[in-house]
């Protein structure tokens, strides 16, 4: 009498669909990566220590804030802002963060925790402690100035 | 006789080695991306003045008043108005416009300030108060530092801060019974395992610099000197404009 062998359980791991596997998440990736440009203006950061400077983690609600002067290295020339997309003179800065405060807090219930200021080395200080008082009126207290890494051992 | 068949050229292109290429794409992206993330230097300003807000006078043994002008592209000087007394920037600078990079007014500003670091209890009672809002308790939940640390099962460390580097042994420290010895410019840090960091508190100085500086100076003075202050251990600043002569606002 002739027996059936039995079926045996092979201990390989089929690797067969692997290569297509790759290529999907490869095509994903291709497909779904955005290379956003900046939004914000073309500005000079100005330089700072890397052992003093902070980066903010994602957990913190911030508001990004461009300005520089229209022609810049003119005193005289106006200053412009960014917010996201709309441009405005820099005395509406702190009005607009206000108003952008506000409607975080009506609709996702979170405060705004950090104004990031991307600020062109050549804006006066006039300007910039005018803009202080503006945010102070409208209780923004939080900033950061952003800056380029000066290096570690200078 | 046999003939042989001749070799038959394949139509097919050879696709073997195509998910070797594909893997390699995939770790050179997963390698080479990186995801940019903005530094800068933080500041808080004061809050607005109103009804409820206390004026506080800083004593002048704390308060250091510095004017700054723009000299030059990149370039900044420093005058010193105010000094606290008997300190190294008193009298020695008076009227005496200096560099922002001068290594003496720098030495002057780490020591006065490494003079003025605050006691531990200070640094401590700050962490609880940012534990407290970090966990949405209200204040006075704990009675100490070290009853939050047991009831939330927290983890203490230290931080070391750079101004361990440039004063070394000369580093004023204090013994803390849940830290240890704290050195000034340290970070104190509480974590737990599921969350990490939760609340931090640095041992600042109680030395105030006030940055007055001229209207026309421009915005990369003003991160040049924070940078400076901060550097040397001085985390309180305030920031001004010198008011022009002759009138006006």
């Amino acid at each position: 009498m002739k027996f059936k062998s039995r079926m045996k359980v092979g201990s390989t791991i089929f690797t067969g669909t692997m290569a297509d596997i790759v290529f999907l998440l490869l095509v994903f990736f291709m497909a779904t990566t955005l290379f956003k440009e900046e939004g914000g203006l073309r500005v000079r950061f100005p330089q700072a220590h890397p052992q003093v400077m902070s980066e903010l983690g994602k957990q913190f609600l911030t508001v990004t804030v461009w300005i520089k002067q229209s022609d810049p290295g003119n005193d005289n020339s106006e200053l412009v802002a960014r917010i996201g997309d709309y441009d405005m003179p820099v005395e509406q800065v702190a009005e607009q963060l206000s108003r952008l405060s506000n409607k975080f807090w009506r609709e996702q219930n979170q405060k705004l925790d950090v104004v990031v200021l991307n600020v062109d080395t050549r804006v006066p200080m006039e300007d910039i402690v005018g803009l202080f008082n503006d945010m102070r009126f409208e209780e923004i207290y939080s900033i950061q100035f952003n800056a380029e890494d000066l290096g570690l051992y200078n | 006789m046999r003939i042989r068949n001749r070799p038959r050229a394949s139509g097919a292109i050879p696709d073997a080695s195509m998910s070797d290429i594909a893997f390699l794409l995939l770790l050179f992206f997963l390698v080479t991306t990186t995801f940019e993330v903005q530094k800068g230097i933080s500041y808080k300003l004061p809050k607005k003045p109103d009804e409820t807000t206390e004026e506080v006078v800083i004593d002048e043994t704390n308060r250091l008043v510095m004017t700054i002008k723009q000299w030059g592209a990149h370039e900044y000087v420093v005058l010193i108005d105010q000094a606290p007394p008997d300190g190294p920037l008193h009298r020695a600078r008076a009227g005496e416009d200096v560099s922002l990079q001068d290594t003496t007014l720098q030495n002057g500003i780490r020591t006065l300030a490494a003079e003025r670091a605050e006691a531990i209890n200070a640094v401590q009672d700050r962490l609880l108060n940012n534990l407290e809002v970090a966990k949405g308790l209200p204040s006075g939940t704990f009675n100490s530092l070290e009853t939050a640390i047991a009831a939330e099962n927290l983890v203490a460390m230290i931080r070391p801060g750079i101004i361990r580097t440039y004063l070394g042994a000369a580093t004023p420290m204090e013994d803390s019974p849940v830290f240890g010895e704290v050195a000034f410019g340290d970070t104190l840090v509480l974590s737990d395992a599921r969350q990490g960091d939760i609340a931090s508190a640095v041992r600042e100085s109680e030395l105030v610099v006030i940055l007055k500086f001229f209207p026309d100076c421009d915005y990369e003075g003003m991160v040049h000197a924070l940078d400076l202050l901060r550097m040397n251990g001085v985390s309180r600043t305030g920031i001004t404009i010198q008011q022009r002569m002759g009138g006006g606002a």
